[in-house]
């Protein structure tokens, strides 16, 4: 999955004069932008970058990520991360409860502004996450997939 | 636990002391919402509604970003465990869609 792609989607989503059913999609659609850039870092991180000869290990590790775990680590332990990576923990945190809200909440509402926003954050946070150095994303893989106890 | 409306009183009056601080005085917003809330696993959080004069594109999404994750701390350091879910909402979009915000769970 590429992230930029699912992005770009939720902005086609929340663009024009959207429906809710279309800023539900659009929530939805960035939170999952946002999943997949994790799980591909901790694929990339932990295994090396996909291969043919990596690749069943590649997507086993990919898959490997759950949804709860995607932010708690890092809200446990914010001391081990960088501000872009607490920025990283603090959205997908929200916007995942967002989108909690975006698929199955039949009385929400969201706001055209307030969805466009939160894309953008969601796209500011990815490009800081990417940007931070393979030793603190791959720290993010292990509170990521091993979680706390 | 969800936190009380105690704490979201408590929650609001600290936005309502750093908020301005924090954007460098370049979001003018008028009024502060809060109402506790959780999520489908028990989950904390704060939703916050962030009324403002102006045009979305003024938002410092660098700022955003920054702003919540550091009321995440702050809020934390006072003992309320919530998350805080910012929105940021133009006044025309509250006067429109304020009084479902409030009714929603």
């Amino acid at each position: 999955m590429d992230w930029m792609e699912l992005i770009r989607a939720s902005r086609l989503l929340a663009g024009g004069q959207p429906s809710q059913e279309a800023l539900r999609r659009a929530v939805s659609t960035a939170y999952y932008a946002m999943f997949h850039a994790l799980a591909t870092s901790n694929a990339d991180l932990i295994v090396g970058a996909r291969t043919q000869a990596n690749q069943s290990d590649w997507i086993a590790t990919y898959r490997s990520l759950q949804h709860f775990r995607a932010e708690n680590p890092l809200h446990g332990w914010p001391h081990l991360f960088s501000l872009p990576m607490q920025n990283f923990a603090f959205v997908i945190g929200v916007i995942k409860r967002r989108r909690e809200n975006a698929d199955y909440n039949p009385i929400a509402n969201f706001a055209q502004n307030d969805v466009i926003t939160w894309i953008d954050s969601a796209e500011r946070a990815i490009i800081e996450f990417n940007a931070a150095s393979p030793q603190e994303r791959a720290m993010v893989a292990i509170a990521t997939l091993a979680g706390r106890r | 636990m969800t936190v009380t409306a105690e704490q979201a009183d408590q929650a609001k009056d600290i936005i309502l002391q750093t908020l301005d601080t924090y954007h460098q005085g370049r979001l003018p917003y008028r009024q502060v919402w809060t109402k506790p809330a959780e999520d489908f696993e028990g989950v904390s959080f704060l939703d916050v509604w962030v009324i403002y004069d102006g045009l979305p594109d003024s938002l410092d999404i660098g700022m955003i970003n920054s702003y919540g994750s550091y009321l995440y701390q702050t809020l934390l350091d006072v003992g309320i465990r919530a998350i805080p879910s910012i929105s940021y909402i133009p006044q025309s979009d509250a006067d429109e869609l304020g009084q479902a915000w409030l009714m929603a769970g």
